[in-house]
């Protein structure tokens, strides 16, 4: 009896234990890797109301920008199962169906000549919800459209990365053209983020170089060459006017903003070799930080703007150095590779992208030093965040041709910005617009 | 039985009786006959006496022969009477030692009367004893009888308690002994029912890991496409989900349990999850305990499956 009892009390414990490890006995189910994509979205064509579609097509626009930053994927309208304008014609299942994890509709609305309205909505097909809010952009030209999907876009990016977008700044290149056998037109132009739209701002019939952003996108500043050599200037995008603000005897180069707008860091050889200085602008004075004999030039600014980065050949070749104010004192930052030049900080310091060798494009992180290719080319040059830190942009070669090219940060994804053409140099991603 | 013993005893009791009454009346009788006899004799003794007196009085010469012969006759008389005193005396005697014989007599008849009395009075005693005797022999008897029958009856009693006692203890043992059987039954059944139940669910259980492990393979097949990695997250990055499904795969909630500390990974993963939705998961039909038990998943993300 006792037996019998131990013997069952035996077993209920062990089919206790094994229930109690049943249920302990959770599914669990390791899942590695994944895919090295962009996220799926299908943006619809956004369904004109009240008169013929503009010539603008908003959701290539958007699409082109999403599939640019690498973040995105948009997949062709060809595979859509429905192609709604509003929320309420929004069937998941048919997103679901493509893969589609984001959904962009919308419906341009054309209230009067060249007066239109856009409205747009973005769902995450994955969880079933929209995201954002629906939103209406009125008072639109007909030019203005392209300006509206940028939005559209950024919207879309701030939804899904939980960061802005990018996709209303601008950039600003250098471009030559050959106006007569041998003689060139330098040109600096600004377009938007994409190229489309580019506008000349200053022209020289002298090579145009290193053009800069001021932190509220409204200044640019540039080298220009002049009898007496390379000068810097400055000009006011909003009015035209520029300024010369650096005009040493021999190189001056490379000038580059303060995150407050108020100091000009840049390179100038007054001395001898090149050094680094800093102009202020409020009181036009100029400071030198370097004094180092060899070659120091290409100056960068921190985020924060408590040091500076430079290009530096004073352990034999080009490498790249940290100044910092505090300490007034240079460090080296870059050790792999025979050469690293012309660095720049991301938004929020913990990048820099850099020409690794003379001619590859890469992103290092600023702690550990390591670095991501973006490309592995010879004459790759200029390299530079997108505001929001998740693009490059800088200049490449195209089947033979001067292209300008926008990277996702990562490398993964690079595009040739189509709207530029010609002889494209030196480009400057500006902040974001303010 | 006892009643005819009580009715006899009683006779010869009565019997008894009577043979002491004739006793007595034969005894009172003897002595009443001596009493009347005796006096009769005594009186004719007197009578002849007064004469004799009278004739000795006549002649001288006579009377002196007639003196002598009265002298003689006087001495004659005076023995006679001496004689008659001697018989008067010895008559007396005789009749003082009647009287006290029957004195004696009936001294002893009274002794004897007392003697009888006192033997019917010792008889009378006897017997009173002897009923007594027999009466308190008798309670004692009865007494015994009574203390045994109530000592019998006690013990019938006390045999009747035991036995009711001993079935009661039988029925008790029995009643115990059947639950004991039937605990002992019910114990095996109990344990059969486990021992099946047991292998019912390690048949479940193998039967659930096949099935777990088909699924577990379907779902990682499903979600893993959909986790959109970046080539710059570091693959050391991983990450912990819980996931709530409806029992038809819907996903209900995701929940992150560990974070990899990169949220674009986190995201990441958590999109793939929702966009996986619905997950394939064993049907209700196919086992509801399996089904249950993958409406609550954990997964493990990691890129580099280390």
């Amino acid at each position: 009896m006792n037996q019998l009892i131990n013997k069952s009390a035996f077993l209920l414990l062990l089919v206790l234990f094994s229930v109690a490890f049943t249920a302990q006995a959770q599914v669990s189910i390791d899942i590695s890797g994944g895919t090295v994509r962009g996220k799926p979205i299908a943006i619809v064509p956004f369904r004109t109301i009240d008169g013929t579609a503009p010539g603008t097509q908003i959701d290539q626009v958007i699409a082109n920008n999403l599939k640019i930053s690498g973040k995105f994927e948009p997949i062709s309208a060809n595979n859509y199962m429905s192609f709604p304008s509003r929320s309420e014609e929004v069937r998941f299942k048919d997103w679901r169906f493509i893969d589609a994890e984001a959904l962009v509709i919308g419906e341009i609305w054309k209230l009067d000549t060249d007066l239109y309205e856009v409205q747009f909505r973005v769902f995450d097909v994955a969880r079933e919800l929209e995201v954002g809010q629906g939103k209406r952009i009125p008072n639109l030209r007909g030019k203005d459209l392209r300006t509206a999907a940028h939005i559209i876009s950024d919207s879309v990016y701030q939804a899904f990365m939980n960061r802005p977008g990018a996709f209303n700044s601008r950039i600003a290149f250098i471009k030559r053209s050959e106006i007569e056998f041998q003689r060139f037109r330098y040109r600096l132009m600004v377009a938007d983020w994409d190229g489309f739209g580019e506008q000349e701002v200053f022209a020289s019939w002298r090579p145009l170089l290193s053009p800069a952003w001021s932190p509220d996108g409204r200044f640019l500043s540039f080298v220009s060459f002049a009898e007496t050599g390379s000068v810097i200037r400055v000009m006011d995008t909003t009015t035209g006017q520029h300024e010369i603000v650096a005009q040493f005897k021999g190189v001056n180069s490379a000038p580059a903003w303060s995150p407050d707008g108020r100091q000009l860091a840049y390179s100038t050889s007054q001395n001898g070799s090149p050094d680094i200085y800093v102009y202020d602008v409020n009181s036009k004075q100029h400071t030198r930080i370097s004094t180092h004999y060899g070659i120091d030039t290409e100056p960068a600014w921190s985020p924060d703007g408590r040091s500076l980065l430079f290009t530096s050949n004073r352990s034999g070749k080009p490498q790249i150095y940290s100044y910092d104010f505090a300490r007034q004192e240079s460090t080296r930052i870059t050790f792999d590779g025979d050469e690293n030049a012309n660095a720049s900080y991301d938004y929020n310091g913990e990048r820099v992208a850099l020409v690794h060798d003379g001619g590859q494009i890469a992103v290092m992180q600023e702690r550990t030093g390591e670095l991501t290719w973006i490309t592995r080319n010879k004459f790759d040059e200029s390299p530079s965040f997108s505001p929001n830190g998740d693009m490059v942009l800088y200049a490449s070669e195209q089947d033979y041709e001067p292209a300008l090219m926008v990277a996702s940060s990562d490398g993964r994804v690079r595009s040739k910005l189509e709207f530029v053409q010609g002889d494209v140099r030196e480009p400057s991603w500006s902040p974001l617009r303010q | 039985m006892s009643e005819r013993r009580k009715r006899l005893q009683g006779r010869s009791k009565l019997m008894a009786y009577i043979a002491a009454g004739i006793v007595h009346a034969i005894i009172i009788g003897a002595m009443v006959f001596n009493f009347s006899s005796k006096p009769e004799s005594i009186e004719a003794d007197f009578a002849e006496k007064v004469d004799v007196v009278k004739a000795t009085t006549i002649d001288e010469s006579e009377i002196q022969k007639k003196q002598d012969e009265l002298k003689q006759k006087e001495r004659e008389q005076r023995r006679q009477k001496e004689a008659e005193r001697k018989r008067l005396q010895k008559l007396k005697d005789d009749a003082q030692k009647e009287e006290k014989r029957i004195d004696e007599l009936k001294e002893k008849q009274k002794q004897e009367l007392e003697k009888a009395t006192e033997l019917e009075q010792q008889r009378k005693e006897i017997a009173l004893k002897k009923a007594q005797e027999e009466a308190k022999r008798k309670q004692e008897a009865e007494e015994r009888k009574k203390q045994e029958d109530a000592r019998k009856r006690k013990e019938a009693e006390a045999a009747k308690k035991r036995e009711q006692e001993r079935l009661q203890q039988e029925e008790l043992d029995r009643i115990k002994r059947e639950e004991q059987e039937l605990a002992a039954r019910r114990e095996m059944n109990e344990r059969l029912a486990q021992e099946e139940q047991m292998i019912r669910q390690q048949r479940a259980q193998q039967r659930a890991t096949t099935l777990s492990s088909k699924y577990a393979a379907l779902i990682k097949q499903r979600v893993q496409p959909k986790i959109t990695i970046s080539p710059d997250f570091s693959p050391t990055l991983s990450t912990r989900m819980n996931v709530k499904l409806s029992s038809s795969g819907d996903v209900r909630a995701v929940r992150i349990i560990e974070s990899s500390g990169n949220s674009a990974y986190d995201r990441a993963v958590e999109t793939a999850i929702y966009a996986s939705s619905p997950l394939p998961i064993p049907s209700q039909d196919e086992d509801p305990d399996v089904n249950k038990m993958f409406q609550d998943l954990t997964l493990n993300f990691s890129i580099d499956g280390r």
